[in-house]
């Protein structure tokens, strides 16, 4: 390989984990500038409220100005460790305020409302373990409802305490992450940049900011591959490599002074609350934990120490194991069927034996902006194009480091995962697996970033990640000193910008990205003020615990404005999808009612006017014919509860009406 | 902050002993007291939320850390995500054990709980810190590189770098501001809703109407039994947003099956046009006294 400039020395520029002189760094203006971001966010959704047709250029604008301040001074080499650490969090906590500003007051995601009912349940009853029919797992895994548990009877609303709760989650990610990366790389730079990547993976900014269980769990996850790496080195067994020479007194003295005993208690602590919280994460962290344990008996053979990492990797395994067996069975059966099915596909889609799924458009048949289909392209090549980058440098840097290893192996699911994109079942697994993949791509990309940004800049970091392939690639352009720099810097600081906006674009649809007026079947979009008054009138009026026959978005009100039971194929055993959508009953019809024992249905009249955004105007498999909808719901299918004899309508406010059917079912007293 | 004779900066890596102790003091204080907050659940709402905060998030987290992390090792950054992730955790573990108990998960069981933990492990922390890893902690050590501490940082930090962080906290603070109105702003569909539910044991019918017009709305209401005139009733002017409440008496018609129909219009609506919302109870009437 042929270098294309001559490296500059150390110390040209101010070296990685340098302490800055100027008080607080650039810390108040990036501050200063990412909440000037939150304002420019908060204009985007009012004008979006609005129906004003910029909102969405003044929304992404807003996420920029929030973004790019933090990836300026994060790649750049003058802030100090202690800087970037309060940059990371800030970064956490910003881009969280992101998903707050777009409901402000309440919470309007599908899933929140799913916890939302276990933790009313849990407030009232005293008790965990009860029946949440909207989410069968959820009562199996109440960590995130404890957590919040305690501020809701402290007088919190629920809302705000879940804000609370997942704002103190989010920030334990982000330091965890951080803390994570700079044991892995010895480099505060490194580390910092790591997590910035990790905050562009497409759950970050709306899924993993939510009321849900994985809200919670990941940052504790991520806190114990900390514990165990930090008391790896509290045991002696690895002391990674320093970018900087000045660090290595503080680390030798970190390495000296251990607590491994109360690391310990705090991993199998955190293990703990991770193995009650979240199935996925569970399986998750203990996926890695294997493979992290398995890196690291391998280094054994190559003269590495013993670094203890068998048994954390034994005790995830068999807690998470053990409490889906014996406790929570029921996520067997839930969780089974998605993965089955979305590997079933993946290979079919291999063999040719089907089609793959039309990539950026929407149930509905609406396809996203073509300006957003390139840059969620363009996200995922930023992070392909970076494996060949950093793959080679770690091999060469850390190749008797587990934790680098291991952060390498999973970087390498990210091709895989973009493949299960491509088919139906698959494309929900990608998305969902996209913040447990970005744990080991974040690492690798942001080394590739440095790497690139160092080379084309000249700078020899004592630790040599230079980049082979970047030297080489600028000699063949014949690009040299401050022209190579400029290439460098502005391809990497495109690359991040790319990454982050991509990472939006594939992690919510446009439509339920900003707020705005009603839509049908549309999550967030569908929580409309009349729906909340009739769910809420419920429980005054009826009373908890009525079985209601329901459409998806009035299920979620019912079950935590009304703290009713609306039935579901899942959770009551019985699909109700024939009475639901056909425009008369049959006497079939009736006996199916009835042995669902439902007492009441709620109509929804703006269902009919639209095809459902997420797929289903119910729950899945609900449609009679394969395939998504083509044309929506006959709005027959609601009228036929007016006219039919024995139902009463009890509520009515225009665009939903609440029939009682107690007479026609026999459940009249 | 001193300086050893070689001139290079000292510090303690922790708090000295009198300075933890002092610490220790007042997590164990105020551990206590929201304990007590909570237990007793008669104190204002202000300081129920703050006890509840307390215990939720950080007091039993940071006495944990001080006992199982006394001495040196750690630095600040590592010692905020210990506390951050020991106190997350052992929350979620507490509401395991409480569930197990038989009082059950409230307020009460919460608030002692938390409060026992966060007091044994000051108690440790406090007797950790006599034995000798504190020793060794008390004693000033070398630091190579001079003014690493958040507090230097601050102290150096220009008069315009601080207005910078408070105008951000103030601007983040009028994103939430702008958010909320956008919410309040929002044009809505209006409506109105009316609903019927049986009250008395079925001996009377409470009707509600709900105005979201988005303008002060007057209704006339028209209710028949069994098809015959029962009761027309003309509401207050409701405010945008306001709820009318009614209980109407029916006549007592033994166990019959009786169909309650009312009908809404608003001010303006001519009655010869349909009904703007009805609704319908049908009800089994009881015998009369």
């Amino acid at each position: 390989m042929t270098a294309a400039v001559a490296p500059r020395p150390a110390t040209s520029g101010p070296a990685a984990g340098a302490v800055s002189t100027e008080g607080l760094g650039e810390l108040p203006r990036t501050a200063l500038l990412a909440a000037t971001g939150l304002l420019v966010v908060a204009t985007g959704n009012t004008l979006s409220r609005l129906e004003v047709g910029i909102a969405p250029l003044v929304w992404w604008l807003g996420l920029l100005l929030i973004v790019v301040p933090f990836a300026v001074r994060l790649i750049g080499r003058a802030a100090d460790r202690r800087e970037r650490v309060a940059l990371v969090i800030l970064a956490g906590l910003a881009l969280y305020g992101v998903k707050i500003l777009g409901a402000p007051s309440a919470f309007v995601m599908l899933d929140e409302f799913l916890h939302w009912a276990t933790l009313d349940d849990i407030v009232v009853t005293g008790r965990l373990f009860t029946t949440n029919n909207i989410l069968l797992a959820s009562p199996y895994y109440p960590g995130l409802e404890i957590a919040t548990d305690l501020l809701v009877r402290s007088g919190f609303s629920t809302w705000e305490a879940g804000v609370l709760v997942v704002g103190a989650a989010r920030m334990l990610m982000m330091l965890a992450l951080f803390l994570l990366y700079e044991r892995a790389s010895g480099d505060s730079r490194l580390a910092s940049v790591g997590v910035l990547v990790y905050a562009a993976n497409p759950g970050f900014l709306f899924f993993d900011a939510q009321f849900a269980y994985e809200s919670l769990a990941l940052p504790l996850a991520i806190f114990a591959m900390w514990c165990i790496q930090r008391r790896e080195v509290a045991t002696g067994a690895t002391l990674p490599g320093r970018a900087d020479p000045a660090e290595a007194p503080r680390l030798a003295r970190l390495a000296r002074a251990g607590h491994p005993l109360s690391l310990t208690a705090a991993l199998f602590l955190s293990i703990a609350a991770v193995v009650v919280t979240h199935h996925v994460t569970a399986i998750a962290v203990s996926g890695c934990l294997v493979a992290w344990a398995v890196v690291g008996t391998l280094l054994r053979f190559r003269g590495g120490r013993p670094a203890g990492l068998v048994g954390p990797a034994v005790v995830a395994v068999t807690a998470t194991a053990a409490w889906m067996l014996y406790v929570a069975f029921i996520t067997v059966g839930y969780l089974a069927p998605a993965l089955g099915g979305a590997v079933d596909q993946v290979f079919e889609l291999i063999a040719g034996d089907e089609g793959s799924r039309e990539l950026f458009r929407s149930a509905t048949g609406v396809a996203a902006p073509a300006w957003e289909q390139v840059v969620g392209y363009g996200s995922v090549a930023v992070v392909v194009l970076a494996l060949p980058i950093a793959l080679p440098i770690i091999w060469r840097r850390w190749q008797t480091s587990a934790l680098p290893l291991t952060l390498a192996l999973i970087s390498l699911l990210y091709p895989v995962s973009l493949l299960a994109r491509l088919t139906a079942r698959g494309a929900e697994l990608a998305q969902r697996s996209a913040e447990f993949i970005f744990v080991g791509a974040g690492f690798v990309t942001a080394l590739a970033a440095l790497a690139v940004y160092d080379t084309a800049a000249g700078y020899a970091p004592p630790d040599g990640w230079r980049s082979g392939i970047v030297a080489w690639l600028l000699a063949r352009l014949r690009l040299a000193g401050s022209r190579a720099g400029r290439l460098g810097t502005a391809a990497v600081m495109t690359g991040l910008i790319v990454l982050f906006m991509g990472g939006a674009v594939l992690g919510i649809a446009p439509w339920a990205r900003l707020p705005g007026p009603y839509l049908v079947s549309a999550d967030p979009r569908s929580v409309t003020p009349q729906g909340i008054d009739a769910a809420a009138w419920t429980l005054d009026a009826l009373g908890p615990g009525r079985r209601f026959l329901s459409d998806r978005t009035s299920r979620t009100l019912l079950a935590t404005y009304g703290r009713q039971h609306p039935i579901s194929s899942a959770g009551d055993r019985i699909n109700l999808r024939s009475a639901y959508f056909a425009t008369m009953l049959t006497l079939e019809d009736q006996e199916l009612l009835t042995r669902a024992g439902v007492e009441y249905v709620i109509a929804d009249h703006r269902l009919p006017t639209s095809l459902p955004y997420v797929g289903v105007y119910v729950e899945r498999g609900e449609q009679f014919t394969s395939g998504p909808w083509t044309v929506p719901m006959s709005a027959a299918a609601l009228d036929k509860w007016r006219a039919l004899p024995g139902a009463d309508r009890i509520y009515d406010n225009g665009d939903l009406e609440i029939l009682d059917i107690r007479r026609l079912t026999g459940r009249a007293q | 902050m001193t300086r050893s004779p070689s001139g290079s900066s000292l510090r303690w890596p922790t708090a000295p002993p009198r300075r933890g102790t002092l610490i220790l003091i007042v997590i164990a204080a105020l551990g206590l007291g929201a304990g007590i907050v909570l237990t007793r659940g008669s104190a204002p709402q202000p300081l129920l939320a703050l006890a509840g905060a307390l215990l939720a998030f950080g007091l039993p987290g940071m006495a944990l850390s001080r006992a199982m992390f006394a001495g040196p090792g750690m630095g600040r950054a590592e010692r905020i995500a210990l506390v951050i992730g020991i106190q997350l955790s052992l929350i979620v573990v507490c509401g395991f054990l409480l569930h197990l108990l038989r009082p059950g998960i409230s307020p009460a069981s919460w608030g002692s709980l938390l409060a026992d933990i966060t007091l044994v492990a000051c108690a440790i922390a406090w007797l950790r810190s006599r034995g000798p890893a504190a020793a060794q902690a008390s004693r000033p050590r070398a630091v190579t590189r001079p003014g690493s501490s958040w507090k230097v940082a601050i102290a150096r930090a220009s008069t315009g770098q601080l207005l910078m962080l408070v105008a951000a906290g103030l601007v983040a603070a009028l994103a939430l501001v702008v958010a909320r109105a956008g919410v309040a702003m929002q044009p809505q569909t209006p409506w109105t809703a009316l609903s019927i539910e049986a009250a008395e044991g079925g001996r009377a019918a409470t009707l509600r109407v709900a105005n979201a017009e988005g303008h002060p709305e007057t209704y006339h209401l028209v209710v028949t039994i069994d098809g015959e005139p029962l009761t027309t009733i003309d509401t207050p002017t409701l405010a945008d947003g306001a709820t009318w409440t009614q209980t109407i008496e029916l006549p007592s018609a033994g166990a019959f099956l009786r169909q309650v129909d009312v009908s809404l219009w608003r001010a303006a609506d001519p009655l010869e046009l349909a009904a703007y919302r009805s609704v319908r109870l049908s009800s089994r009437g009881v015998p009369g006294p």
